[in-house]
């Protein structure tokens, strides 16, 4: 088993800050996927563009 | 539940449309200002400081090349995917899996590269400020962790954040340059560092330094990827492309003049941070913080454009079923990518945490090429289909064919380049591409929903 009192604090203090935005990130995708239907999850569609968001008139429909 | 409503098809979720032109620039740029930080130099000990010059120059013609057709032709496919969506639409769906896997290969390596640089740079401070031994692998863990968080958490703030750290990064090398050719204006004499030693290994050398010469500009083609996010595709793109390559145009020659003016090409051959080392030889406390910061904002800026790029190409492949669907997913609050984001963070780690540094930089300007040589194909048939008549264009580039002959002819140069340096790369990189081509066309292609993935309102090309 690894010492722990060997890491520097500087060490530490980044593997820890890694190991939350990483469960973070773990934590929200496993909540989103069951929340939400893969219908909606997945309705993006390539090319389709919101009229109102979308300034240039060439790329309107 | 937080979705929004359309007109096109009820409840759905889709990228968001918030991106402007300095987002595009900062994008571009952020990825690749990194290399005149560090990286370009490894050009001038292939061959000697005016080849790395030339090779400035020629690998600024082959980019110049690249932000034009890129330019013309996304501002057109407005697709998030970038090139991948280009070759799908123009070439053909065999061509666009290998140009998706070239991107996400080029920005992932890439991305490792930076997350490598960054725990050096870490451990470096550490040392000169008295902290002996540290670890570098938390930090490139950090790094990779958190600009994957960011990422995740909405795509304004992400490159937001890149338009700052970028334009601080910038402004380093300009006061730099400025500094050098004001007040320190004697410390800078390349006929000195030259030492009548122009081309120490001749024109080979010249063709060898290409390969590092591409570092100066790798990665400005990712302003594509935005395509899907940008409020203004035919506008923000070309402008944010087209700035940034000026940008790095001046940036590169401005680097170039302060480092072989000031250092023998002997040691700028093999220096790791050659930017940084110019301004501790100024023995000027502030230009030397400034550097340093200008070095660590440009190596997180890259590796943060990378995992946006990274993330949106294998969404994009995912969204057409060229790899599981499950990847094609948005997030309905933050509306990135995200589990394309999450995935690739694993991928990220091993190449940064078990493959040393050149190997990946190798890797990445390897697949970046492969890109690039596409690229002029892809030029030549988008025109021949749909002639300017048939599609109105955001951007036309002037002088076509001449860009695509240009570009390819710079690509071959730049093989035989990687091939004088790396030819078992080179040869392994190529194997991986086969392999993977031959996993699409055997066994994925049958996912695929051929009629859904042509998705622009463009008429049937000439001569079908």
């Amino acid at each position: 088993m690894p010492d722990i009192s060997a890491i520097h604090p500087l060490e530490l203090a980044a593997w820890v800050i890694s190991a939350i935005l990483g469960l973070w990130m773990l934590i929200d995708l496993i909540r989103t996927n069951s929340t939400y239907s893969e219908d909606v999850l997945m309705s993006s569609r390539e090319g389709e563009i919101e009229d109102e968001f979308v300034v240039d008139p060439s790329h309107r429909r | 539940m937080t979705t929004q409503t359309t007109a096109i098809h009820g409840e759905k979720v889709s990228l968001l449309r918030v991106l402007g032109p300095g987002h595009v620039w900062a994008l571009g740029v952020g990825i690749v200002l990194v290399g005149e930080f560090m990286g370009w130099n490894f050009a001038v000990g292939k061959g000697g400081a005016l080849a790395a010059l030339i090779a400035c120059w020629f690998a600024g013609l082959l980019y110049t090349c690249v932000a034009m057709i890129d330019s013309e032709v996304t501002s057109t496919v407005a697709a998030a995917g970038g090139q991948y969506a280009q070759a799908k639409h123009i070439v053909g769906p065999l061509m666009a899996f290998n140009v998706g896997l070239f991107l996400v290969m080029a920005y992932t390596m890439l991305e490792a590269g930076n997350a490598i640089t960054l725990g050096y740079l870490v451990q470096t401070v550490a040392g000169m400020t008295g902290i002996e031994g540290l670890w570098d692998k938390p930090f490139i863990v950090l790094t990779i962790m958190f600009l994957a968080w960011l990422n995740y958490r909405g795509v304004y703030a992400t490159l937001t954040f890149n338009l700052v750290i970028t334009a601080i990064a910038c402004l380093a090398v300009l006061v730099l340059f400025l500094v050098m050719i004001t007040v320190n204006s004697s410390q800078v004499d390349h006929a000195a560092m030259i030492n009548n030693n122009t081309l120490p290994y001749g024109w080979l050398g010249v063709i060898a330094a290409m390969h590092f010469g591409l570092w100066y500009y790798l990665g400005i083609e990712g302003t594509t990827q935005a395509a899907e996010e940008v409020r203004s595709p035919a506008r923000a793109l070309p402008l944010g492309t087209m700035t940034g390559m000026i940008t790095l145009l001046i940036a590169a020659t401005m680097t170039w003049y302060i480092c072989a003016g000031m250092m023998p090409w002997e040691y700028l051959g093999q220096a790791v941070t050659p930017l940084f080392d110019a301004a501790r030889m100024t023995s000027s406390g502030p230009l030397m913080v400034l550097l340093f910061i200008g070095t660590i904002f440009s190596t997180l800026a890259s590796a943060n454009g990378c995992i946006n790029d990274a993330s949106r190409a294998w969404f994009s492949m995912g969204r057409d079923r060229y790899l599981p669907v499950w990847f094609g997913a948005v997030h309905p609050k933050y509306r990135t990518p995200f589990r394309a984001i999450v995935f690739l963070v694993p991928v990220a780690l091993v190449f940064a945490l078990q493959v040393p540094l050149d190997q990946v930089i190798t890797f990445s300007i390897l697949s970046g090429l492969l890109g690039y040589t596409f690229m002029s194909f892809n030029m030549i048939m988008f025109r021949n289909k749909w002639p300017l008549d048939t599609i109105k264009r955001g951007y036309v580039h002037p002088l076509h064919p001449l860009p695509a002959i240009v570009l390819l002819l710079l690509c071959i140069v730049t093989y035989f380049a990687v091939f004088l340096g790396y030819g078992t790369q080179l040869v392994a990189m190529m194997v991986f591409y086969i392999i993977a081509s031959a996993w699409f066309a055997f066994h994925r292609y049958k996912y695929v929903k051929r009629g859904d993935q042509f998705t622009m309102n463009w008429p049937r090309p000439q001569g079908y």
